[in-house]
């Protein structure tokens, strides 16, 4: 398991929504006490962010990811974060898959 | 008794976290994490102001100068929604609409007038903004919430009626989109696709590729350069008309990035300390039994998920333009469109659903509803600009009138607090075009009561 995960959260703008749903994810992961840095980025910037520095996984609050991310970063879909109905399930099934990636 | 009026005649900064702090306890949440977050809120209503006091003592003054320059009688200045919000959220009364509109959607899902579920606390301000123009106007503090409970229950059904498409074309299973400001265009948004561009075939033909576009668009497109663009072009203009020198050209180009950038930021530290209430509400529901077993859409905010769409991004940064020339062009437009140009994509997000995000439908169809957008944006701001007053929030020298472009898309509050307040306050000049735009938007809604549906099913064929 890496040290502590780099995680996305993207959102359409990185105002409102975007500031429930990082936060909302935060409390999660202090939760299950897993390490993350949590970040907000617009979905028009994410292509740049990602070759800045790459995540360990992009959490799509709204719309569909670039075509161009690797395929190496986990992708899950956010909607959950936004309704705030089945946010355990959505960290359960990312913290799979990014266990999954690394063994 | 005096005790409480005291706390309340301190204003937002303290008033707020004080209620908040309240009511995230009601709700079941933590002390700690109450008292935390219901700071925050202040620190943020201290920011949000802060700023708006920063940035538009430049701002306000240059646009007055360029309406001078022009022969405009009076300009005023779009500040923005996250300024719009905290001005509504500032009344004593305002932290009250929150369990109000909670118990108002517990009710109507309990009657079955409903399926939608409104989890998008945060946006309850919309009938706070209704409550507070009321309250402006009437001073009467139960006609304001009564319009506030009327807006809420039509964006409920306006939700529920559009949850077809928007949970299609948008991606969003299981949600619906109760958000004042951008639902309350779909009648006019459909009844236009269904009576005129459905029928003109060579609309059909756009075939450009709005995902590419949007990558293109990225950093350029984000909203701190959109700001620069504005604030360059519209310092050349002042610099071209009035006395300012040519340092106003560079002013602006920080100031109008500075307003749009920070205000977002600003939100931001908000909705962190708004969380643990929104999170406590949602809790009580989700324990609730009665509920099980029947379907319950969520109802979430609009704002990112239009910012998200590649139409409503491509058409709505030509969108920018368009209001900008609009205002300058058109008399009777008297709000000069700056920091919510940032977010007119959402404008067009329900032109872009009714045409399945074909690009010149959602252009000409998202125009046609901005003429009227431009309309609200004026009528609201005398209103407003008193509001901002109401509340001790001191305008800086200079800025004799502001509105954003977000309040003027509020049609549906803005048509039924006219026609209600003209009787009230014995004003009937203000009734009629509301009243006339009301009979037009609900005969467009019935109308096209069948677009949503239709249009789901048109993209499971595709």
């Amino acid at each position: 398991m890496a040290d502590k995960y780099l995680i996305y959260v993207v959102c359409g703008s990185a105002a409102a929504s975007a500031a429930l749903a990082r936060r909302r994810l935060i409390d999660e992961f202090d939760k299950r006490k897993i390490k993350a840095d949590i970040e907000v980025h617009r979905i028009l910037e994410l292509p740049g962010q990602v070759a800045s520095r790459k995540p360990h996984a992009v959490v799509m609050t709204a719309g569909q990811p670039p075509a161009s991310l690797p395929d190496d970063i986990v992708i899950v879909q956010g909607i959950p974060l936004m309704t705030g109905f089945g946010i355990d399930a959505l960290v359960d099934d990312m913290l799979d898959k990014l266990q999954a990636r690394e063994s | 008794m005096q005790f409480i009026q005291g706390i309340l005649d301190l204003g937002a900064t303290i008033m707020m976290p004080i209620v908040l702090f309240i009511m995230a306890i009601l709700f079941g949440q933590k002390v700690g994490k109450s008292l935390r977050s219901a700071l925050m809120v202040g620190v943020a209503f201290i920011g949000i102001f802060a700023v708006l006091t920063a940035t538009l003592g430049t701002i306000g003054p240059a646009v007055q100068a360029l309406a001078d320059g022009l022969g405009i009688e009076t300009l005023g200045t779009d500040v923005g929604w996250p300024v719009a919000s905290a001005i509504t959220w500032s009344f004593s009364w305002a932290g009250l609409i929150i369990p109000i509109g909670f118990v108002v959607n517990w009710i109507m899902l309990g009657l079955g007038w409903t399926k939608t579920f409104d989890a998008d606390i945060w946006n309850y301000w919309h009938w706070t903004f209704t409550a507070a123009m009321t309250f402006i106007w009437t001073e009467n503090i139960w006609l304001a919430f009564a319009l506030a409970i009327v807006v809420e229950v039509i964006t409920l059904k306006l939700g529920d009626w559009t949850a077809p498409i928007t949970q299609k074309y948008f991606g969003i299973p299981g949600t619906s989109l109760p958000h004042t400001e951008t639902v309350n265009w779909a009648p006019f948004n459909m009844a236009i696709e269904k009576a005129v561009l459905s029928k003109i075939p060579a609309l059909e033909k756009s075939k450009l590729d709005t995902e590419n576009l949007r990558e293109k668009i990225g950093f350029w497109g984000e909203p701190m350069m959109l700001g620069l663009y504005i604030g360059v072009a519209l310092g050349v203009f002042i610099w071209l008309v009035s006395d300012y020198s040519w340092k106003i050209i560079l002013e602006l180009a920080v100031a109008i990035p500075a307003l749009i950038f920070l205000e977002g930021r600003m939100i931001g530290i908000l909705i962190d300390g708004l969380t643990p209430i929104v999170d406590g509400v949602r809790d009580v529901f989700s324990r609730s039994e009665r509920f099980k077993g029947r379907e319950i859409l969520i109802g979430i905010d609009a704002g990112p998920i239009g910012l998200a769409n590649p139409a409503s991004v491509v058409v709505g940064m030509v969108g920018v333009v368009v209001y900008l020339l609009l205002t300058l062009i058109i008399p009777g437009y008297k709000i000069l469109p700056l920091a919510d140009l940032a977010i007119v994509p959402i404008y067009y997000m329900f032109a872009a659903a009714a045409s399945k995000g074909n690009l010149w439908k959602t252009f000409i169809n998202g125009t046609l509803a901005s003429l009227l957008l431009l309309f609200v944006t004026t009528s609201f701001a005398e209103p407003l600009t008193e509001a901002a007053k109401f509340v001790e929030y001191g305008l800086p020298a200079g800025v004799l009138l502001v509105s954003s472009l977000d309040v003027g898309a509020h049609i549906l509050p803005w048509m039924i607090i006219m026609p209600v307040v003209g009787i009230v306050i014995g004003n009937t000049t203000m009734i009629i075009v509301p009243i006339v735009i009301a009979v037009l938007w609900v005969l467009a809604w019935i109308y096209a009561r069948d677009m949503p549906e239709k249009l789901a099913k048109e993209m499971d064929e595709m």
